[in-house]
């Protein structure tokens, strides 16, 4: 694909978000904008009913994506960041306490931040310097007043995949919430919110998923109680000032991302076609050839945990003797290889793989990058690192 | 009203909570083959949310079973009588 200097570019960013999306996702937005255009849950007329069918259908295939059995426990947001603060600022109270790992995003880490202040006790459990969580840890932070432990599916920094099946099983045992943030798995790695035992589960359309940006959510426990941040127009019961109280409508005031969550459901239903294995297992592949080919280069340091079975396709790195930011600038100006560098909004991550002070250099191939692509990128890498002065 | 040898006929009007529910039984009755109509809920029923399925009488029965068997959240049907220029479900 051509850039904006002319030059064949390698998009290895797909952390950050997925790019490109599938042909259909485009189509889907495209053809919301143009022939239907209206806004959903308003109203009675033949478009309105349009595009309440495409966001009913996008809420139906992300239910049986995640195994949720009714499908209007989730919500629509604008992003996981969104679902994030609803889950942990519709529910903590003063004097609950809060288990997260130190692997977790600003996303989780900022609102805990901010309910401390109020009053929310908040443990954080250490992880291995690749990243990886003993689930032992949690049931040792677990105490009579958590009310929820909160963790993410997989790491945006180092790609390490949490044990979630066993933490959800001690949030069960300890009568715990858990909410799951699955920015990083959802469309990639199986998620099941039965098996998983699963609370809450806070998801991003535009990564993984494959939908445009500005598209997320939150499946939400039927029976749990959660207060509104956001109140207003519905749709539904008008004539009443206080907000409803049922899914999705209590969450979702005023108009919606239709041409968004258009996509996203083009998006999810391209993922079932292609099967998510087969996704997870392209993503392996290309993360196995670039471990391996950036692990014979000298100089280079990686981060996590080195293994393309317990990690999602997320390799942190740095070279020696350069900044994380010169190696990710010379990438995109004399390669044509998007990565990122810095903290990737992940400061006890950092803390916790010791990169907090010089940050990393991320690459995260997507389902639509090929071999030839990580090839070039290894070879890049060397280049860089030969010629670096360390 | 429009009455057929004297009988008042009439029309019923599904409710919901919201769009999601009433899309969903939507298109459950069109799988099943009961017919019905989007339509806005009748003042009369108070609204609940912006839209209502209108069913033939005779049909609400099967309907009633396909809201049984997919757990769709109603609010209530209202039975008004027919008026000549509303016909029904056509
Ligand atoms: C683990 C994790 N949580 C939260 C986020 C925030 O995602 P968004 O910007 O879509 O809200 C990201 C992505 O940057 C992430 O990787």
């Amino acid at each position: 694909m051509k850039g904006l200097f002319s030059m064949d570019i390698t998009y290895l960013d797909n952390a950050a978000t997925s790019w490109p999306k599938p042909e259909c996702v485009y189509r889907a937005v495209d053809r919301f904008n143009r022939e239907i255009g209206a806004n959903p849950g308003r109203g009675s007329h033949r478009k309105t009913i349009e595009a309440g069918m495409l966001v009913l259908e996008t809420r139906e295939l992300l239910a049986g994506l995640f195994n949720v059995k009714d499908s209007s426990r989730i919500v629509f947001m604008p992003n996981v960041t969104y679902a994030l603060n609803l889950a942990l600022k519709g529910i903590l109270n003063p004097g609950d306490h809060v288990v997260i790992s130190s692997m977790e995003h600003n996303a989780v880490a900022r609102p805990l931040h901010t309910l401390e202040q109020t009053g929310v006790e908040v443990s954080v459990v250490q992880c291995a310097p690749d990243g990886s969580l003993d689930p032992r840890g949690v049931e040792l932070a677990v105490r009579d007043n958590t009310r929820m432990i909160c963790m993410l599916h997989a790491s945006n920094l180092t790609g390490t995949i949490m044990p979630v099946e066993e933490v959800g099983r001690i949030a069960k045992e300890r009568g715990a919430l858990f909410l799951v943030d699955a920015a990083q798995t959802a469309g990639v790695l199986p998620i099941d919110v039965e098996a998983q035992h699963i609370d809450l589960l806070a998801f991003t359309g535009h990564k993984g998923l494959l939908g445009p940006q500005g598209t997320g959510g939150l499946y939400i426990r039927p029976g749990l109680e959660v207060c509104s941040l956001i109140e207003g127009g519905t749709g539904s019961l008008s004539e009443e000032l206080s907000q409803p109280d049922f899914l999705p409508d209590r969450f979702e005031s005023g108009t919606p991302n239709t041409p968004g969550l258009a996509g996203l459901g083009a998006g999810v239903r391209y993922l079932l076609e292609v099967g998510i294995e087969k996704v997870r297992r392209h993503e392996q592949e290309l993360t196995e050839l670039l471990l391996c080919g950036l692990k014979e280069i000298k100089g280079v340091t990686l981060y996590g945990p080195c293994d393309s079975r317990r990690q999602t396709a997320v390799v942190s790195l740095n070279v020696a003797g350069l900044d994380c930011g010169e190696l990710c600038f010379m990438l995109d100006r004399n390669y044509g290889i998007i990565s990122r560098s810095g903290l990737h909004c992940s400061p006890l991550a950092h803390r916790t793989i010791g990169t907090i002070k010089k940050g990393t250099c991320r690459l995260s191939p997507g389902f639509f990058n090929t071999p030839e692509d990580i090839e070039k990128t290894v070879r890049a890498v060397a280049e860089i690192a030969r010629e670096s002065k360390w | 009203m429009l009455s057929v040898g004297g009988r008042i006929n009439y029309d019923c009007y599904i409710l919901f909570p919201n769009h999601h529910e009433g899309l969903r039984l939507y298109r459950e009755l069109k799988a099943a083959g009961v017919r019905c109509t989007i339509a806005p809920p009748p003042r009369a029923a108070t609204s609940f949310c912006g839209i209502s399925l209108l069913v033939s009488e005779d049909l609400i029965e099967p309907a009633r079973q396909v809201i049984e068997r997919c757990g769709v959240k109603v609010e209530g049907i209202a039975r008004i009588p027919r008026k000549a220029s509303a016909s029904g479900c056509k």
